[in-house]
This record gives structure tokens, sequence and C-alpha cells, in this order.
């Protein structure tokens, strides 16, 4: 069985090839080569999130120069936004920040107990 | 709605992102001296790292990066020091460690200031939580846990974890070509003080929470 390591120089080496290749295309014939369990699935949706950081990314770093808004404004506005196309109610959308943001501080306690 | 609420909870949420981004830079540090040459190096990944953060280049490595992590899960090769709960788990933590190499590299280079650095960080990691919480929603992984509580829901849809995030980092710098490796890491060593400092600034703020950071990375 392929280690991670010769997973991942594989894939390397195919993308240096052709380095606007399909990813996803990549992986199944790398996968079938080292004759390794592949679920497309798995991978198309791995990879779906990258290209969502990303484009979420760039979105924000151009409302930035365009509108001049602050990555506070805009984080609360697409976050709010989301809340509100999957129907939550204006008082659980505002609990639901709140909540949010006291789980992030917990987090960060998680890290570092995870780490000692 | 309540404006008052929702404006203190954004900014007790971007307190707590720029106080992890601070954390994490710190953390880096670790692999400065004892990062071992794999021999495996990706020339494209030194093109990514000049470029300009989301660049396409950019964005096919860490595709690599999280497919060949996603692959090993399948089959059970996946080192024992990188554990993730979900795919969403994955390209967080392939983002985040990808994202902190390469602006160590532009910063040791010459090419973005700490205080950019800090920033990128910053937005990096709120772009990340955007499309968490959309992930959430899209997936009905948002009604199942809102059933059970929105605490529930929250703890699902936070920060990269760190502990899955070191090794990715260290992965990242192994297959950097040596002669980009060392401003990498001149930049992670400046940009590690420059997070120090700003952790430091934390404690001057009185939050909670900041005291414990301080006294477990500095004591």
């Amino acid at each position: 069985m392929a280690t991670f390591e010769e997973i991942l120089t594989s894939l390397l080496k195919e993308l240096e090839k052709n380095p606007q290749a399909d990813v996803n295309n990549l992986v199944k014939q790398i996968a079938a080569t080292l004759r390794l369990k592949c679920d497309a699935g798995k991978v198309e949706e791995v990879n779906g999130i990258i290209d969502g950081i990303d484009s979420k990314y760039l979105e924000l770093v151009g409302q930035k120069e365009e509108t001049g808004i602050s990555t506070q404004s805009w984080l609360r506005k697409s976050i709010l936004k989301t809340a509100a196309e999957h129907n939550m109610s204006e008082e659980e959308q505002t609990t639901f920040l709140e909540s949010l943001a006291e789980n992030f501080e917990q987090n960060i306690d998680d890290n570092l107990e995870k780490l000692n | 709605m309540d404006a008052e609420r929702i404006i203190r909870a954004s900014g007790q949420l971007m307190g707590a992102i720029a106080d992890n981004s601070a954390l994490q830079s710190v953390l880096v540090g670790d692999y400065v001296d004892d990062a071992p040459h794999s021999g495996s190096v990706s020339k494209l990944l030194g093109e990514a790292l000049k470029e300009k953060l989301g660049s396409s280049n950019e964005t096919q490595i860490k595709k690599v990066l999280a497919s060949a992590i996603s692959i090993a899960e399948q089959n059970g090769v996946l080192p024992a020091d990188m554990s993730f709960d979900n795919s969403l788990d994955i390209a967080k933590a392939v983002d985040s460690a990808v994202t902190q190499v390469k602006t160590a590299y532009q910063n040791g280079a010459g090419l973005m200031s700490a205080t950019d650095v800090a920033e990128v960080l910053i937005d990096k990691t709120a772009a990340q939580l955007a499309v968490s919480v959309n992930q959430a929603f899209e997936t009905g992984m948002a009604n199942e846990m809102i059933a059970n509580g929105i605490i529930a829901l929250c703890a699902g849809i936070g920060i990269p974890q760190a502990a899955a995030y070191k090794p990715l980092i260290k992965q990242t710098i192994q297959i950097i070509e040596p002669t980009l490796r060392s401003v990498v890491q001149k930049g992670i060593v400046h940009c590690r003080e420059f997070a120090k400092t700003a952790l430091r600034q934390c404690v001057a703020t009185a939050k909670t929470y900041a005291s414990k950071v301080m006294t477990k990375i500095f004591a």
C-alpha cells in the first residue's frame, strides 16, 4: 500500500506536468495507478470547499478595496445573510452570532489544551 | 433585530479570530529548525509562494494536498499526527497551512510587512468561517445540529484545530525548494515575533482567555 508521502509525491509530479489540470481527474488517475480506494465524491467535496474558501477570500479582499468595508462588517453580513437564507428568525440570527463568538473563544482554549 | 448585540458579538468574533491567527503564527515557529528535507519538492509551490494570495497555482497546490489527505484517509495510511473530522476540516487546515507558509515567504522576501501578514491571516480565517457556515446549512448538518442546540452547531464550524494544522505546516515546508525554504524560515521567525507582540497586546485588553494564552505559551 502506498504511503501518504508517495500519494502526495505522485500527485505533485502529475500537477507539475500540467499545472492547470483538473485535480479531481488527477486523483482518480493516481489512485488507479497506485491501486488505492478512491471515493471521487469525497475528493470533489474537499476540493469544492477549497474553491469556496478562495472565492470568499477574493470576494472579501475585492470588497475591501472597492468599498472600504471592514473584515468584521463583511463577515457579519455574510453570516447573517446565510442564516436568513436558511429561514432563521432574526432573534435566532442574533443568538447564532453571539453563540459563534463565544465558541470561538472556547476554540482557542481547546487548541491550547491539545498542544499541551 | 438587536443591532447592539449583533455588533458586540461580531466584535467578539473578530477578536477571537485575530488572537487565533496570532497564536497559529507563534506555533509555526516550532518548525523553523527541525524541518527535514524529504527530497521531494514542488516547483509549482515555489512559483505560488511569489504570487498574490488566492492565485490559481496556490489553489491547485492546496487541492493536491487536500486530495492526498482524503485518499490517504480513505485507505488508512494517513500519518497518525494528522487527524480530521470531515472534508471541511481538511480544507480549512490545508488552506491555513499553505497561507501561513506563503505569507512567511512573502515577509521573508520583503514583499509583505508583518502587519500585512496578520491582515491576510485574519481575512483568510474570516473567509473560512463564511464557507463553514454556508457548508453547515447546505449539507443539512446545520438542521441536525440546530435540533440539538445552536451551541452544537457553532462547535462544528469552529476555526482550524492547531493540533491537526501543525503537521501540515511541516509537510508544506518539506516540499518547498531548498533555496526558497530559507526565505520562508526568515519570514516565520519575523512573523512569529510580531504575533507574540500581538498576543501580549491581547493581555492588555484584559480579555478573559488571553491570560491563559500567555501563561501557556510563555511560561
